[in-house]
């Protein structure tokens, strides 16, 4: 069964500490707003920040660039950190949009990268909060792959919460993201989607 | 932030060559007008009026004060305009800033020149006539302040309710008589990209916009104007586009008389 | 016009001109001395925010937004093993029935601001977010006493809905002692006339006081029932604090 929690609630007895739980007393209190899953034993944030994780991929806005790294703007508590390619052609200036991966993570929340690649200029960036980002994405990415195909574009989704979007249904796409975000929290939105992009298709084309 | 504007701009500028926007509006439609009036009880007179995602409250405040000495029969009003720092993260604590006292100024402007409210209806008596303060605070922006303030501060004064004054006492519980307003002004923000030129631009248009031309008409004249950012107009664009700020006057104006 | 000011002030705070504000056991809007004025909270009203909530109690109308974690601005403030936060209050120019305010912070909001803040660095888990800080604004719309309670339990709402980790959440609630008994929830009248008042906050779990102010005179035995007024007035604050932000995720 899943219920939603609040921070300060005490978990059900025997639930060992996580992420978004602390111990107090022997108990596991929430931390954050959430949705406890019975079976799986865990809380799933509702809302909150991006914890950066070695792997994510990212999408940031070069915010300075310096001898040896750039800074790069995630929208994130703090800016992260691109050590420079020397190997790559690509030199990023100030203002460039960048996709990358995150290498490593200093000082507990500084995600550090030493590869970048950027965003095509023909591209839309738009901002979606990090905590409904695993919608946009879908199971095993579907409802990603739905909306690429459906409206002729290519995404790339930053965990971070920045998402690029390129070719020829941006606006569809963007409206579609912006569906998803309003209503991340509720069940067949896979559905929905579909159903929104099949009937503004023929007008954006 | 300059790279979200270069990628934003080149993105909103090639689909202005194929008539569209990045919402997907017509170049002359405004978003969705929403008013709801009297939405305060201490304030004499109030109003919420959202643009799209842009969302502004009105309140009023009615005074009694001494006249100016250079309109001694007539009451006094004054707008101001307050860019809370919960409406974006663009915006910062501190003094107003030069965007925010723009902003307020242009409304006062609009309403002033309209002449929308009857300054000589507030004189009380020698020395002694009601100053009418509107305040403007946008709790959340999308774009276009301009129009939605103008939108909201008109609404608060068609709803404001003067208090008694009499012996030299204000009597905040008696308000039985409304300020009279004479005329109802609207105002149209455009913005241009390259030769393209849209009105009510969100707030991602309006970071890309190259200039910005507010312009304030009663749907008979044109009221008050204001040209902004560093790009420019031809005369006969900004023709053009009073006569597009004449002809959306009705469908602005509705929702503050309604 | 200053000496009409001054002549104001002096009417609001003399004892002859004081209306009798409890009468056969009621407030003079009806309410039990342990009774809390009408209060609806709604979360997530602003698009912009990482958190919102929009409070109304009684008159009093709140709006609170939260930002961050983000960067902090200017960077030197930065605390490089906490996040840091910023609180703001203001009273809207048109938020009273009285005269036209100032817009912007006076002594008494910055002075607000800093004990709330204070509420909120107990409760925030400042550690999991190293050089960050994290924004909480107040603005109060429209104004009706205990506006600073209002404000505690709108923005704790919105801290909440910002997805902050949090390791309590937080009410605020006001006592007060108006015509020598003690009530919950002062309103702007009672305050005018009242002979103390005393603004709480208190987390929820455990109840611990996290914002005490005090003036007037209060009795030791006066001050131990206000503090159980307030404990019994919170259940109810919490209750209210929790429907609105479990109805925005409704259908979970």
């Amino acid at each position: 069964m899943k219920t939603v929690v609040l921070p300060g609630d005490a978990m059900p007895e025997g639930l060992a500490g996580t992420h978004y739980t602390y111990m107090s007393a022997g108990h596991a209190i929430s931390k954050v707003v959430g949705v406890y899953d019975d079976e799986r034993k865990e809380i799933m944030p509702l809302e909150g920040a991006w914890h950066p994780r070695v792997g994510n991929s990212i999408v940031g806005v070069v915010a300075s660039v310096d001898r040896n790294t750039c800074s790069i703007d995630l929208r994130h508590s703090s800016y992260g950190v691109l050590i420079n390619d020397r190997m790559s052609r690509y030199r990023p200036r100030v203002g460039d949009v960048i996709e990358s991966v995150v290498k490593s993570i200093e000082r507990k929340n500084v995600p550090v990268m030493d590869r970048a690649r950027p965003i095509e200029e023909s591209s839309w960036l738009v901002y979606v909060k990090p905590s409904k980002i695993p919608r946009v994405l879908g199971r095993n990415n579907s409802m990603l792959r739905q909306i690429e195909e459906l409206t002729q574009t290519r995404i790339i989704v930053g965990l971070n919460g920045f998402v690029a979007i390129s070719g020829k249904g941006i606006n569809p796409a963007v409206a579609s993201i912006r569906k998803i975000e309003s209503e991340a929290h509720t069940p067949g939105l896979t559905d929905r989607i579909r159903e929104m992009l099949l009937s503004i298709k023929e007008y954006d084309k | 932030m300059s790279g979200i504007n270069t990628l934003k701009g080149a993105y909103i500028r090639s689909v202005l060559k194929d008539e569209k926007r990045i919402d997907s509006r017509e170049k002359f439609q405004m978003r969705e007008i929403e008013v709801k009036k009297e939405v305060l009880s201490n304030a004499e007179g109030s109003a919420r009026a959202r643009l799209g995602n842009t969302d502004v409250i009105a309140g009023v405040k009615v005074v009694v004060e001494a006249p100016h000495s250079d309109t001694p029969k007539e009451g006094n009003m004054v707008v101001s305009a307050e860019l809370l720092p919960m409406a974006s993260a663009g915006f910062e604590t501190g003094p107003p800033s030069p965007a925010a006292i723009e902003l307020a100024r242009v409304v006062d402007r609009g309403i002033r020149a309209g002449g929308c409210v009857d300054m000589g209806g507030l004189f009380i008596e020698d020395g002694k006539v009601y100053s009418v303060y509107i305040d403007v605070y946008v709790l959340d922006y999308d774009g276009n302040l301009f129009d939605v303030c103008t939108i909201a501060a008109m609404s608060a004064l068609m709803n404001t309710k003067l208090p008694k004054y009499s012996d030299g006492e204000i009597d905040r519980k008696d308000r039985s008589r409304s300020l009279k307003i004479d005329n109802v002004v609207s105002s149209t923000t455009f913005g241009k990209f390259g030769e393209d030129i849209i009105l009510d631009m969100n707030a991602d248009e309006e970071q890309a916009a190259d200039a910005r031309i507010t312009i304030a008409t009663d749907g008979k004249v044109v009221r008050a104007m204001q040209k902004g950012l560093n790009g420019d107009f031809t005369i006969k664009q900004v023709e053009q586009l009073i006569d597009i700020a004449l002809s959306k006057n009705e469908e602005i104006t509705k929702h503050i008389k309604r | 016009m200053i000496s009409e000011v001054i002549m104001l002030s002096d009417i609001m705070a003399s004892k002859i001109n004081k209306p009798e504000l409890i009468h056969g056991g009621k407030r003079l809007d009806g309410r039990k001395a342990d009774e809390l004025r009408e209060i609806k909270i709604e979360a997530g009203v602003l698009r912009n925010a990482n958190g919102s909530a929009y409070l109304e109690w009684g008159k009093n109308r709140i709006i609170a937004a939260v930002y961050g974690p983000r960067e902090v601005v200017p960077k030197h403030f930065a605390d490089p093993n906490a996040a840091i936060i910023k609180c703001r209050y203001s009273m809207a120019p048109f938020s009273s029935l009285e005269e036209h305010g100032r817009s912007g912070q006076n002594r008494r909001a910055i002075e607000i601001s800093k004990v709330i803040k204070e509420v909120f660095e107990n409760v925030v888990l400042l550690n999991e977010y190293p050089n960050s800080e994290i924004d909480i604004f107040m603005e109060v719309l429209q104004s009706d006493g205990s506006t600073r309670a209002a404000c505690i339990n709108a923005a704790a709402v919105a801290l909440a809905s910002a997805g902050i980790p949090m390791k309590d959440m937080v009410y605020g609630v006001s006592v007060g002692k108006v015509d020598g008994e003690i009530c919950v929830d002062v309103d702007m009248l009672e305050d005018n006339y009242s002979d103390a008042d005393m603004p709480l906050a208190i987390s929820h779990r455990d109840d611990r006081i996290l914002l005490l102010q005090m003036d007037g005179d209060m009795s030791n035995e006066e001050v131990r029932r206000g503090f159980d007024m307030a404990v019994v007035a919170g259940k109810k604050i919490k209750e209210l604090q929790r429907e609105a932000l479990l109805a925005v995720y409704k259908g979970v």
